[in-house]
């Protein structure tokens, strides 16, 4: 099949193409999901190298439940966000554990003002967001990263992240508040008008 | 920093979100079709006949044979024009024709003109 064919096909019926053996479904999911999901990835791990490896994980276990996939029951893209979220906060913890085992006493990856300081100082936007976003607590860059970079709706992320949406909504407000302190004070650097 | 700030912080973020290199691309589609359930039906191309199965759709190459042998015995027989009864049935001469009898003798049935006598 044509791949212009298939650009008004759903996620779904795509990867139903795909478990009957259609390869150009295979490169129309790709396509469409793989930059979401690596997007997610980098601003969770802050790793552009780790943030692929998650991606091709979390698409190679896209393939894998093709076959048993129950349509109707979630969204290909909602399911897709979940095992990458997932994927990342082993990722993180593996990271802690790492760091824990060979610091003593080592500080917690919240600490991260020196980070945010230095990226503003280059005037690196991206920079300070990305040192700001490592410093939130997990799941509260989880809510942020989904709702104001992915654009995700709150009960989508409800899914994602198997909570309610208003402890979506708290943590979403959490993170921004926190957010905003940690680039507090710092609008001039980054390129913002005073007052 | 202001929430209006952090909200162009955000839209610009979203706008240089990173693309997958095409290393990671090939990657993901490599895994797609190591774990396809379904492999994609090759495509199959019409296997080349030998001179053998050309043979056979014919009858073979004994048919072939045949025909060439009774092309080249016709050929020859054009150009030498031989005398074809001789070569056929060696012994007979002359022409085969002359000796038969295409209309029996009218004797046979000179008999039946005869009055019956009783």
């Amino acid at each position: 099949m044509p791949f212009d064919a298939l650009s008004d096909v759903s996620d779904e019926a795509l990867l139903v193409l795909y478990a009957n053996g259609d390869p150009a479904a295979a490169r129309a999911l790709t396509l469409r999901l793989a930059p979401r999901v690596l997007a997610v990835a980098t601003r969770m791990l802050s790793d552009r190298a780790e943030a692929e490896d998650v991606t091709q994980e979390a698409m190679l276990r896209l393939w894998r439940v093709a076959p048993d996939w129950r349509q109707g029951e979630a969204r290909v893209s909602t399911w897709l966000y979940r095992v990458v979220c997932n994927l990342c906060t082993d990722r993180l913890r593996g990271r802690r554990r790492r760091a824990s085992t060979t610091l003593d006493d080592a500080p917690e990856p919240c600490d991260a003002a020196p980070g945010v300081e230095a990226a503003m100082i280059e005037g690196d936007r991206m920079r300070a967001l990305d040192a700001a976003l490592a410093a939130l607590p997990e799941r509260q860059r989880q809510a942020v990263v989904l709702r104001h970079l992915e654009g995700l709706s709150n009960p989508e992320i409800a899914e994602v992240m198997q909570v309610g949406v208003e402890a979506v909504e708290s943590l979403t407000a959490r993170g921004k508040r926190a957010l905003a302190a940690l680039l507090a004070g710092q609008r001039a650097e980054l390129g913002y008008g005073e007052g | 920093m202001r929430d209006s700030d952090l909200d162009d912080l955000f839209a610009e973020a979203r706008r240089e979100s990173p693309a997958p290199s095409a290393d990671l691309m090939m990657r993901i589609l490599a895994d797609a079709a190591a774990e396809m359930p379904v492999q994609p039906a090759p495509v199959r191309s019409v296997p080349r006949r030998t001179a053998g199965a050309r043979f056979a759709l014919f009858g073979g190459g004994g048919l072939f044979a045949g025909l060439a042998t009774a092309t080249l015995v016709g050929v020859w027989i054009g150009i030498a024009q031989p005398p074809v009864a001789e070569v056929l049935w060696p012994g007979t001469s002359g022409d085969p024709l002359e000796t038969m009898d295409l209309a029996p003798g009218y004797e046979l049935f000179a008999s039946l003109d005869a009055p019956v006598e009783g």
